[in-house]
């Protein structure tokens, strides 16, 4: 049976189970805008009755219950989705670094509606045309050499701009590899805890939550996914190798070698091939996009030299002279230049197919290059016109990519957020319940107290 | 399913950015009338346009070398028409010969020697300094005193044929050759004197009286006269068929700016359209929100 101490007890049990409780509902209202807290939930339950089961004492009524507890803080938190998240982070890591290193590259290739390399090309070839009408006309050699010259500058800044772009992507991968190996040895630590605090009967929370976050991040740099996702053990794996395994943590190296940036672990000195994430991303541009891209330029740049060259050779220039290159032979799209000879006297340009100064037919031929097959059966025209089809397909890919992803990724934090996330609402009701049941146990105490008071009162008297 | 506050958040920036993405594209195509302007947008369309320009821009060249060949073969002709015109006075100059009159004689002698002058000064018409008749010779005038003769003029062209493009297949030349007009050097009859050579024998032939030498040489003036005429004409199917050519290039230059127009410019009052659409489901979208967010129990409490 109960005493009036005992009803004092139970009462104290509830004040202080419903304080607890809502301290739970204040932490969850404090952290309503936190980014990957977990709604926690005080889980009540009642104390053991009295008398315990077995026990021969005579009972009136049967066992009474001695108040209430907090048994345990529940964290709101579905891992398959955490999982799913973090599969889905590093894809869309992939695509939205690689679509801004292409977003830059589109720019370089395609500034605006016809301002291509295909427009440089036209006014190189009208240049041709009009010298083939009247070679002599040293008016239209000067128009001419500029229209080359600037081609020549169109191929060579291009190059230039995509290699800058390289190095700025150099830079990204350096501080996001630097993050990864901040954020092992966070995960490393966060996993000390959770194993302590386990180890201890506790719930640990808001370090589980916080390792949440920095997994996520994780999955979003390097598409790193871990195994055995929870408790303190959780180990984190890329292409292989660990990056964390329980409290160990190993860090990621990247050198620029031959054949592309090369990323290293020093859990064994492997290589270490990072294909998603936003790592992944600038690796795919900077080794794979981009060199394609200077590639292309080369070919360009190769074919026009070389149809160009071979044809002005057998032409004669306003001196009479034969047998000269117009751009400088040997050059690719990096350092085209115009031949010496034609850079310092515009008579140099071998227009003619004999010395006459009316003879245009070379450059008549030249012009002709614009519709001529050059490159595997395409003009030059046609080959840089092709260029913006690649950059425009890639770079609409990798959006495409980011739409569907971001579309993923909104669907699997609607349901994370349905789980895990705070509602000001609900937690307002929560809060006014556990306030009540406050009241009511300091009710239950005062009641007792005065009952005690009464005896008191009456036998002490 | 439970609904949270952050989730209400997250899905109401999500729509408001969706929305203004829309609106902002909208605004883009309206403003720049493109309905694309990175290839990304829309790459097969970036390839046909840059395509397109590019058919364009070889079009608007051929057209330029149109004009360049219709201008050439019009002065051509004008210096056949003068060339002409000489002979055809030199012709008469010859009927006109009186036996009887030394005098009158010698007065149509020398009007066919100026006619004679007249015809080199053609036959080196230049223009901006560019010799006309004088095949790629164009900075050296292409009939030159001989001094060494007869024949009194000597050609110093070099016959060559200015070919301009009329089209990827289709070419013109939009010169003739003094040579080839006056038959020097014997460029096209070698058994014949060429025409300045003949007009001096006429010359001659009218300050002797010699009508036998006249008769010769009328006979003579009449070929070369017909030579020029047929040239005249060649010169003339030329220029018709530059004119052809220039039509159908006009023709060909706007096809292919409609069809540009089709693949890279937008449709303005469906842009419009859509731009007022998206502009109330923004606002919609927006007073949605706010009264989504107004709403709570802290309101009660």
């Amino acid at each position: 049976m109960s005493g009036l101490f005992g009803i004092i007890n139970l009462g104290l049990s509830a004040l202080l189970a419903h304080r607890n409780a809502l301290a739970v509902r204040s932490q969850n209202l404090a952290n309503v805008n936190t980014p990957g807290y977990s709604r926690q939930d005080a889980i009540l339950g009642t104390n053991p009755a009295l008398p315990p089961a077995g026990t021969s004492e005579a009972l009136v009524g049967g066992q009474y219950g001695t108040g209430v507890q907090v048994v345990g803080i529940y964290r709101a938190r579905e891992s398959f989705l955490g999982a799913q998240a973090r599969v889905c982070e590093g894809a869309l890591g992939r695509f939205s670094t690689a679509a801004g290193a292409l977003r830059q590259v589109e720019s370089v290739l395609a500034p605006g509606p016809g301002e291509d390399i295909s427009v440089a090309l036209d006014r190189f070839w009208d240049a041709w045309e009009s010298v083939a009408n009247r070679p002599e006309d040293l008016g239209l050699r000067y128009v001419l050499r500029d229209a080359g010259a600037s081609l020549a500058d169109t191929l060579r800044s291009h190059v230039e701009r995509l290699n800058s772009i390289r190095l700025t992507l150099d830079q990204g991968i350096r501080t996001r590899v630097d993050e990864v190996n901040t954020l092992s040895v966070q995960i490393a630590e966060y996993n000390r805890q959770i194993a302590v605090a386990q180890a201890e009967g506790r719930a640990p929370n808001d370090a589980l939550d916080s390792r949440d976050v920095a997994l996520e991040r994780l999955a979003q740099l390097t598409g790193a996914m871990p195994a055995n996702s929870e408790g303190g053990h959780l180990s984190v794996y890329l292409d292989g190798r660990p990056l964390v395994q329980g409290a160990a943590a190993y860090t990621l190296s990247v050198t620029a070698g031959a054949g592309g940036m090369e990323v290293r672990t020093s859990y064994d000195g492997g290589l270490v091939s990072v294909e998603k994430g936003e790592i992944g991303g600038l690796l795919y541009a900077r080794d794979t996009a981009i060199p394609k891209y200077l590639n292309e330029l080369d070919t360009l740049a190769a074919a026009l030299v070389a149809e160009v060259n071979a044809l002005h050779q057998a032409g004669f220039g306003l001196d009479g002279v034969s047998g000269r290159d117009f751009f400088l032979a040997g050059t690719t799209a990096g350092d085209i230049v115009l031949d010496p000879a034609v850079l310092a006297d515009v008579k140099a340009i071998a227009a003619g197919a004999g010395g006459a100064p009316g003879d245009g037919a070379v450059a008549q031929q030249i012009a002709g290059l614009r519709t001529a097959a050059a490159i595997g059966g395409r003009s030059l025209n046609e080959f840089a016109q092709m260029l913006l089809g690649t950059i425009g397909t890639d770079m609409s890919a990798c959006e495409e990519g980011i739409r569907a992803q971001e579309y993923a990724r909104a669907q699997i934090r609607q349901q994370q957020q349905s789980i895990a996330g705070v509602s000001i609402d609900e937690e307002l009701l929560y809060l006014t319940m556990s306030q009540r049941a406050y009241e009511a146990a300091a009710r239950v105490v005062k009641a007792a107290d005065e009952m005690i008071g009464i005896i008191l009162e009456r036998l002490g008297a | 399913m439970r609904i949270s506050d952050s989730m209400i958040a997250a899905s109401l920036v999500a729509q408001m950015q969706r929305a203004s993405a829309r609106l902002f594209k909208f605004q883009e195509q309206v403003a720049s009338g493109l309905a694309f302007t990175r290839p990304s947008e829309n790459p097969p369309g970036a390839v046909q346009a840059a395509a397109l320009r590019g058919s364009i821009a070889e079009l608007r060249r051929y057209r330029a070398n149109c004009d360049e060949a219709g201008v050439a073969l019009a002065l051509t002709e004008g210096v056949l028409a003068g060339i002409y015109d000489s002979l055809r006075v030199a012709r008469d100059a010859a009927l006109a010969m009186n036996p009887s009159s030394d005098a009158g004689n010698e007065a149509l002698a020398d009007e066919v020697h100026v006619l004679s002058e007249r015809i080199v000064a053609e036959a080196n018409f230049a223009i901006g300094g560019r010799y006309l008749l004088g095949g790629h010779e164009v900075l050296t005038p292409p009939v030159v005193e001989n001094a060494a003769g007869p024949p009194p003029y000597e050609y110093q062209g070099d016959r060559g044929d200015m070919v301009v493009r009329l089209n990827r297949t289709m070419t013109v030349v939009k010169n003739v050759d003094a040579a080839e007009v006056l038959n020097l050097d014997g460029a096209v009859d070698p058994a014949r004197d060429d025409t300045l050579e003949l007009l001096r024998k006429v010359e001659a032939a009218l300050r002797v009286g010699d009508e036998e030498g006249l008769e010769a040489g009328l006979e003579e003036i009449d070929w070369h006269l017909a030579r020029v005429v047929s040239l005249r004409a060649d010169v003339g199917t030329r220029m018709q068929q530059v004119e052809l050519g220039r039509g159908r290039l006009e023709e060909g230059i706007l096809t292919f700016r409609n069809l540009l127009s089709e693949v890279q410019d937008v449709d303005i009052s469906e842009a419009v359209i859509g731009l007022r659409s998206q502009e109330i489901t923004y606002q919609a979208a927006a007073a949605a929100a706010a009264s989504i967010h107004r709403a709570s129990l802290l309101d009660y409490f």
